[in-house]
């Protein structure tokens, strides 16, 4: 059946230039995938080496002269985040979550029975701790993107005060004037914070076919949290 | 006896050559099929006509490369196991960094089932189409060129 379609091999036209052609194509092909293995590369060690840390500063503006919220006070937390990205993808910021937690002296000492039931419970050796929830946000940000191989820094800021949550801002204003009367400044408060940052890996389009393997459809996303988050 | 070693060679020697062109195309192919979203290029969902065009493309390709069909159809087996090679090569890249979180075990299955639908197609595609490329080949009348003939019969007319 061969033997039919068997060609006079040595007479007619080279084949050369077909060589050619298929070696043009192959340099594509291996180009593409050479491509491919570095892109997937690149991709699995951003998601291997990225991270982030933060840093919230609290800032009181209007108290009283003992140092407690007054009515018209408020308290700015200022969250200082650097990502770290030593890969080779560029990174954009998608979504941001911050909470920031006040251990509610008040809840502790029994004076407010609401509160302590809603509080975050922390239970150590020596007792069980409460903590209020001031902040709990989470936001899209639109952020300058991370560049490869450098560190970034945002600032974003979160304000509470009686116009923005009137009733958390009393139950704040209720702690600090615990912790002024028990010891003396707001400064012995202690805070508790948890930050969650989403990342998009640059040029990575999410894997939308039903088929794909369940990680395709996350690998272009970076999913990081940093402090203890007292909601979970 | 040197030459005689080679001319005995060439053959197998194309065959395989052909049959890692074609390999190459599937192992793209199916890499392609199974991680669209970090080939390059990056697209949400494999591309049928794209993955199509490049199989086709090579079935062709190799056939006008190909002497005779029983070439053909070896090629167009034995780029199924090359192509698979290449493929799971391209999906435990990332081990060379240290960093791939997935498992091996998982890749491969990832390379072996995901893709069977291309696997299955694409011995009868590159045998259809090597067959048609031979035939241009023979319709045009190629033939080898000196580099890939037997030595003692470049001067044959």
């Amino acid at each position: 059946m061969s033997r039919s379609l068997d060609i006079g091999p040595y007479e007619g036209r080279s084949d050369r230039p077909l060589w050619l052609v298929a070696a043009v194509i192959t340099a594509i092909l291996a180009g593409l995938a050479i491509g491919s293995a570095n892109s997937y590369v690149s991709i699995v060690v951003a998601q291997a080496t990225v991270s982030f840390d933060a840093t919230p500063t609290l800032m009181f503006q209007g108290t009283e002269s003992n140092g407690s919220l007054a009515p018209d006070g408020s308290l700015t937390i200022s969250l200082g985040i650097r990502v770290d990205n030593p890969s080779a993808r560029t990174l954009h910021l998608q979504l941001l979550a911050f909470s920031e937690w006040v251990e509610d002296g008040p809840a502790e000492a029994g004076l407010n029975e609401s509160r302590r039931l809603a509080d975050a419970h922390v239970v150590e050796a020596n007792g069980t701790r409460y903590f209020f929830r001031v902040f709990g946000e989470s936001r899209e940000v639109a952020e300058n993107p991370v560049p490869p191989r450098t560190a970034s820094t945002y600032t974003f800021t979160f304000l509470i005060s009686r116009a923005t949550d009137a009733a958390r801002f009393a139950a704040l204003r209720n702690i600090t004037d615990f912790a002024t009367s028990t010891a003396g400044n707001v400064s012995a408060l202690t805070w508790n914070f948890w930050v969650r940052l989403t990342l998009l890996i640059d040029g990575v389009p999410p894997a939308s076919s039903p088929t794909a393997a369940s990680y395709l459809r996350t690998i272009g996303r970076i999913d990081q949290e940093v402090g203890l988050n007292l909601a979970g | 006896m040197r030459a005689d070693l080679l001319s005995r060679l060439r053959r197998p020697m194309r065959a395989l050559a052909i049959a890692t062109f074609l390999g190459l195309a599937l192992g793209y192919s199916a890499f392609y099929l199974v991680f669209p979203n970090v080939s390059v290029p990056a697209s949400d969902e494999a591309s049928l006509p794209v993955i199509l065009g490049i199989l086709l493309l090579a079935a062709v390709l190799g056939g006008l490369l190909t002497e005779d069909l029983r070439s053909s159809v070896i090629q167009a087996f034995l780029a199924l196991p090359i192509g698979v090679v290449i493929a799971f090569s391209l999906a435990i890249s990332p081990v060379a960094t240290g960093f791939l979180e997935v498992r091996a075990d998982d890749i491969f299955s990832f390379v072996i089932r995901l893709p069977i639908p291309l696997y299955l197609l694409v011995i009868p595609l590159y045998s259809i189409f090597g067959v048609i490329g031979l035939l241009i080949r023979e319709r045009f009348g190629f033939r080898s060129s000196d580099f890939l003939r037997p030595s003692g019969d470049r001067h044959r007319k």
